[in-house]
């Protein structure tokens, strides 16, 4: 290597070619030629291991084996042919119409199938129907929760009378309650027909009292319901006169606990 | 690297993992940078060459660039390997490395060539450690000014006055290599 002006690349640079003797250039030609002299033997030593680790450290993002992971193929679901997309189209809204139209479909898309057909005029059964607990039994004479809830909202009547009108509602008539059975506040009276009734001949298992009323009727009488004169071991609470202890529970009892006003707890617990 | 060879065909064939282009690369660069090391870390030259290597090879697929940029990454790493044996030492850089002994046996113009690059980078350590480290760059690495002053954190100027200064000391110093015995070594031969 030689020290040479570079004036184009390093206008302002300091030039120390300038500067130096010629002893001194020479000595500094010889310093810079070792320097850059062509590679030594002993500079390449270590030739095969070095390359070696370097490729080693090259490879692997090379040769990383690919890890396969399987894939889902969505396929199927695309037809092949519009035609067959069209046939397995229309075989699938046939079988949910029909579905709907069964009312067999889940609660949730019975509805939506309810609204979308009671839009066109079409009558679908709604999934209110049979959505929640058990289906009122065909027997109880169609009267549904949404019947007996509408009743217990009615604000015309109150008290006793609405208790009985709910009862009657949802059997169907057949209950007395409101009926005149003594008054069972009176202390002088003690109930009779408490221990009268059979208890092998129903089970006049009152359990509408209370809460069918508080939510319903707006704490409408204990009175609106009862158990069709079956007496209960240790019962006879509230019911003064014991009423007809032969006479087999009436279709619903007098007791439901289906007015909840859900349109939907119409069940009738009467055995 | 063969003439023929486009450094970037060499360069795209060292990523894919061809060991050919691997050893034309190593081969072609190894020297200057086992010369830069010596003079920088002395007796672990070998040692942080190997580490420079190895990280090039890591991240020779994120490379850009051509021979030039080439030249001074493997420089620049050089470089931060160098900082960082300083910092492991704690200490001053070790005198430059002696040869081998194997040395002994080879050819007498090898052996004179190699006196001679010992006896220059010996020579070296009479500058200033940034004197020392512009030459190296400029002259052994080749790297151009801008490069090594982005290298170093200065400016060109500055670089240029390092280089100028470390010259001026070189022509200085009353040695020159290989070609010429110093006045120690003299001494020395009389005393024995």
């Amino acid at each position: 290597m030689r020290l040479q002006r570079d004036t184009q690349t390093e206008p302002l640079a300091l030039d120390p070619v300038d500067e130096l003797t010629e002893a001194e250039r020479l000595r500094v030609d010889a310093l810079l030629d070792a320097l850059v002299q062509p590679r030594l033997e002993f500079e390449l030593a270590g030739q095969d291991e070095a390359v070696g680790a370097i490729a080693a450290r090259v490879r692997p993002r090379r040769s990383r084996p690919r890890v396969e992971v399987p894939r889902i193929s969505l396929g199927f679901l695309i037809p092949r042919r519009p035609a067959a997309g069209l046939a397995v189209a229309a075989c699938l809204f046939a079988a949910t119409t029909g579905a709907a139209f069964a009312g067999v479909l889940p609660s949730a898309a019975q509805r939506v199938a309810h609204r979308a057909f009671d839009r066109l005029g079409v009558h679908v059964p709604g999934g209110a129907q049979h959505a929640d607990g058990p289906q009122a039994p065909s027997g109880g004479g169609g009267a549904t929760g949404g019947g007996v809830s509408s009743t217990a909202r009615d604000r015309s009547t109150s008290g006793r009378d609405k208790g009985a009108k709910v009862s009657n509602t949802a059997s169907h008539g057949t209950s007395k309650a409101g009926d005149d059975h003594g008054n069972p506040a009176d202390p002088a009276g003690p109930p009779e027909a408490t221990g009268n009734g059979d208890p092998a001949a129903g089970d006049g298992s009152d359990n509408g009292q209370g809460t069918t009323h508080s939510q319903a009727g707006s704490g409408n009488g204990q009175g609106a319901t009862h158990s069709g004169g079956q007496g209960q071991p240790g019962g006879g609470q509230g019911h003064s006169g014991g009423g007809e202890p032969s006479t087999p529970p009436a279709k619903g009892g007098g007791s439901q606990s289906g007015a909840k006003g859900t349109g939907g707890k119409g069940t009738h617990s009467a055995q | 690297m063969r003439s023929t060879d486009r450094f970037s065909d060499v360069l795209d064939a060292a990523r894919g993992g061809e060991e050919w282009a691997i050893t034309a690369l190593w081969r072609t660069y190894q020297p200057a940078l086992l010369r830069y090391l010596r003079s920088s870390c002395g007796g672990a030259a070998e040692d942080v060459a190997s580490e420079v290597w190895l990280s090039i090879g890591g991240k020779l697929s994120k490379f850009k660039g051509e021979e030039p940029e080439f030249r001074a990454w493997l420089f620049t790493l050089a470089r931060r390997r160098t900082i960082d044996q300083h910092r492991r030492t704690a200490r001053a850089p070790l005198p430059v490395a002696e040869l081998p002994e194997a040395a002994i046996d080879q050819l007498d113009a090898e052996v004179e060539r190699r006196q001679a690059l010992d006896e220059a980078l010996r020579l070296l350590e009479r500058l200033s450690q940034d004197q020392r480290e512009v030459l190296l760059l400029r002259v052994v690495a080749g790297l151009e000014v801008d490069q090594v002053a982005e290298m170093m954190g200065k400016r060109p100027g500055t670089v240029r006055v390092l280089h100028h200064r470390a010259l001026k000391q070189l022509a200085n110093c009353g040695v020159t290599p290989g070609t010429d015995r110093t006045v120690s070594q003299g001494e020395d031969a009389i005393a024995a």
